[in-house]
């Protein structure tokens, strides 16, 4: 049995650790370049704030019901990410991270009737220990555990921790549980399920094993088996599979391409960045940029292309200049692109990357001044140290939308920023 | 027979001598078998680094407990609070660190300053009111510049 710890709303979480003021108001987290919400808080949900919203959409809404908007601030993230999962770690040696707000533990080593209260326990102690809520799901596989820890942060009657042990328990979560909250189950197969008039989780399970691989392959049959209680889900390899993307819908379509290098500089920042988080390294790209398709008006284009890296990188400079060299060629004057995006499609774990013979870059030298400028960054903020190409070009006025004003202290990793306690 | 020779200036350029780790010259140490890892005054403040936060004070409310203005505080949120610890408590939205009280007999807690000119807070089942962390200890800089 393993039992997932997942934080609730965890960049909002950490930010209201130091905040006592915004416990119970709504409180939304945006990503660091394009002013999406990254984070809500439940009662910024309540509002009908949707993930991945841009700003823009919402400001109304935001002046309205003044709603507390944080700059992302990953430094603090990593460091109460850390924190909680060191907790975890504590508990057992069979201990995985999934993500910056995941982890699995094995509870093999507790007696079944005491998994649950033990699970309760642990949430407990990490919220007490760091001021961050967490969900556990205890369950024979790790999708099973998705699927407990989704009801355990919806009712509060689990007490934070819900088990899915018996097969009358199983049966009556996926009973009702939306297949598109299955993790695995990505937009795509979420479409061929639903052609096949598919829309609870418990239906695709109760389909034959055949009737999986015909429909979603591989990956299908792994989430099929894990459904039906089948533990098939080795993490490690999850996590290096994850393809990364950043791509952003513009307000305004963009039309110059210094414009459009700049914001896919900001992307190929953004997902190298978080490439280097999980320590791995990109082998191929993909570079898109499109037209509207809403638009008959206007001259159709789209720009779709790979780009494969001549050695495996994390190298931000390396990943746009190769990105660049793909997408110049491809770009047409006049065209007007309403959406432009980056994703690393193969990814490979760090330490896997053989050494090219005829490799020209000195790989040390860029990555020691890589890690020097992760540090600045980590330090003084996203904007802190950029590429030139990511800079703000004459043409564009200031939208203070998008800057990071909103940044928080970094309360745990500054000793010049630390929260400052009232003894008046 | 072996000659030893200077090396010219030219000769040295380029040329990189390595340090070699097991040559013994002398005596040996007579403290090596006693080595010991140098005092680290962090581990001694935060056995618990999991669940330990740095916080500044502000104010003077602390003064004759010791706690004075600008102090750094130490703050372990795993430690359950007893009557008498000096707590960061969170009431009503704002932080704030006193001396905690608890007084079943009127069924509520004090919040308890240390200096005169402030007066102690009663808690009550109608404020909003947490313990954040106990403070285990706080760092003051005596040297004035």
């Amino acid at each position: 049995m393993y039992a997932i710890a997942d934080c609730n709303n965890f960049y909002v979480s950490c930010e209201r650790v130091f905040r006592p003021d915004l416990w119970n108001k709504p409180v939304l987290v945006l990503s660091g370049n394009d002013g999406c919400v990254v984070s809500r808080s439940n009662e910024a949900k309540a509002l009908g704030i949707k993930m991945g919203v841009p700003l823009y959409q919402i400001k109304d809404l935001v002046e309205q019901h003044h709603i507390t908007c944080f700059s992302s601030n990953f430094a603090l993230y990593g460091d109460l990410s850390a924190r909680v999962m060191s907790i975890l770690r504590s508990h057992t040696m069979r201990f995985e991270q999934y993500s910056i707000d995941e982890g699995f533990i094995s509870v093999d080593h507790i007696p079944p009737a005491e998994r649950k209260p033990y699970c309760e326990q642990i949430v407990r102690q990490i919220y007490q220990g760091t001021g961050i809520p967490i969900s556990m799901g205890i369950a024979p596989s790790k999708t099973l555990c998705k699927v407990a820890s989704k009801y355990a942060k919806k009712y509060p009657g689990y007490r934070g921790a819900c088990m899915i042990d018996t097969e009358q328990k199983r049966l009556t979560a996926l009973e009702h549980f939306d297949i598109a909250d299955v993790w695995g189950i990505g937009r795509s197969a979420q479409a061929k399920l639903s052609a096949a008039g598919i829309t609870t989780a418990l239906q695709f399970a109760g389909q034959s094993e055949s009737f999986a691989r015909t429909l979603l392959h591989k990956p299908g049959v792994l989430t099929w088996r894990e459904l039906n209680g089948i533990d098939s889900i080795d993490i490690t390899e999850a996590v290096a599979k994850q393809s990364i993307t950043t791509s952003r819908t513009f307000a305004k379509a963009l039309t110059e391409l210094p414009e459009l290098e700049q914001q896919l500089a900001n992307f190929t920042d953004s997902c190298a960045r978080k490439l280097r988080m999980q320590h791995s390294v990109c082998a191929e790209a993909l570079v898109y940029a499109i037209t509207s398709p809403f638009r008959s008006d206007i001259q159709q284009y789209r720009v779709v292309q790979k780009v494969t890296l001549p050695m495996p990188t994390s190298d931000t400079r390396e990943l746009l200049s190769n990105i660049l060299a793909a997408f110049r060629p491809l770009y047409k004057q006049g065209v007007q692109f309403k959406k432009a995006g980056v994703i690393f499609t193969r990814i490979l774990s760090g330490n896997a990357v053989m050494p090219d013979l005829f490799d020209t870059r000195d790989r040390a030298r860029d990555s020691a001044l890589q890690r020097a400028i992760d540090n600045i960054r980590d330090k003084h903020g996203r904007q802190a140290v950029i590429l030139g190409t990511q800079l703000q070009l004459p043409s564009q006025a200031a939208d203070p939308v998008f800057k990071a004003e909103h940044h928080s202290p970094l309360y745990t990793t500054d000793v010049s920023q630390i929260i400052s306690i009232n003894a008046g | 027979m072996t000659k030893i020779a200077n090396l010219t200036q030219a000769e040295m350029e380029g040329l990189e001598l390595e340090f070699v780790e097991a040559i013994k010259a002398g005596f040996p140490s007579p403290a090596a078998d006693h080595a010991g890892e140098r005092i680290d005054i962090v581990s001694e403040l935060s056995p618990h680094p999991d669940t330990t936060f740095y916080a500044r004070v502000n104010g003077d409310s602390m003064r004759d407990a010791g706690l004075f203005d600008r102090d750094i505080i130490v703050i372990d949120k795993s430690i359950e609070p007893h009557n008498g610890d000096f707590i960061v408590a969170a009431i009503d939205g704002e932080f704030t660190i006193k001396e905690f009280r608890h007084d079943p007999e009127h069924h509520c807690g004090w919040l308890i300053p240390h200096n005169p000119e402030f007066q102690p807070i009663k808690v009550t089942a109608d404020n909003n009111f947490s313990v954040w962390g106990v403070v285990t200890h706080s760092i003051h800089k005596t040297r004035r510049y």
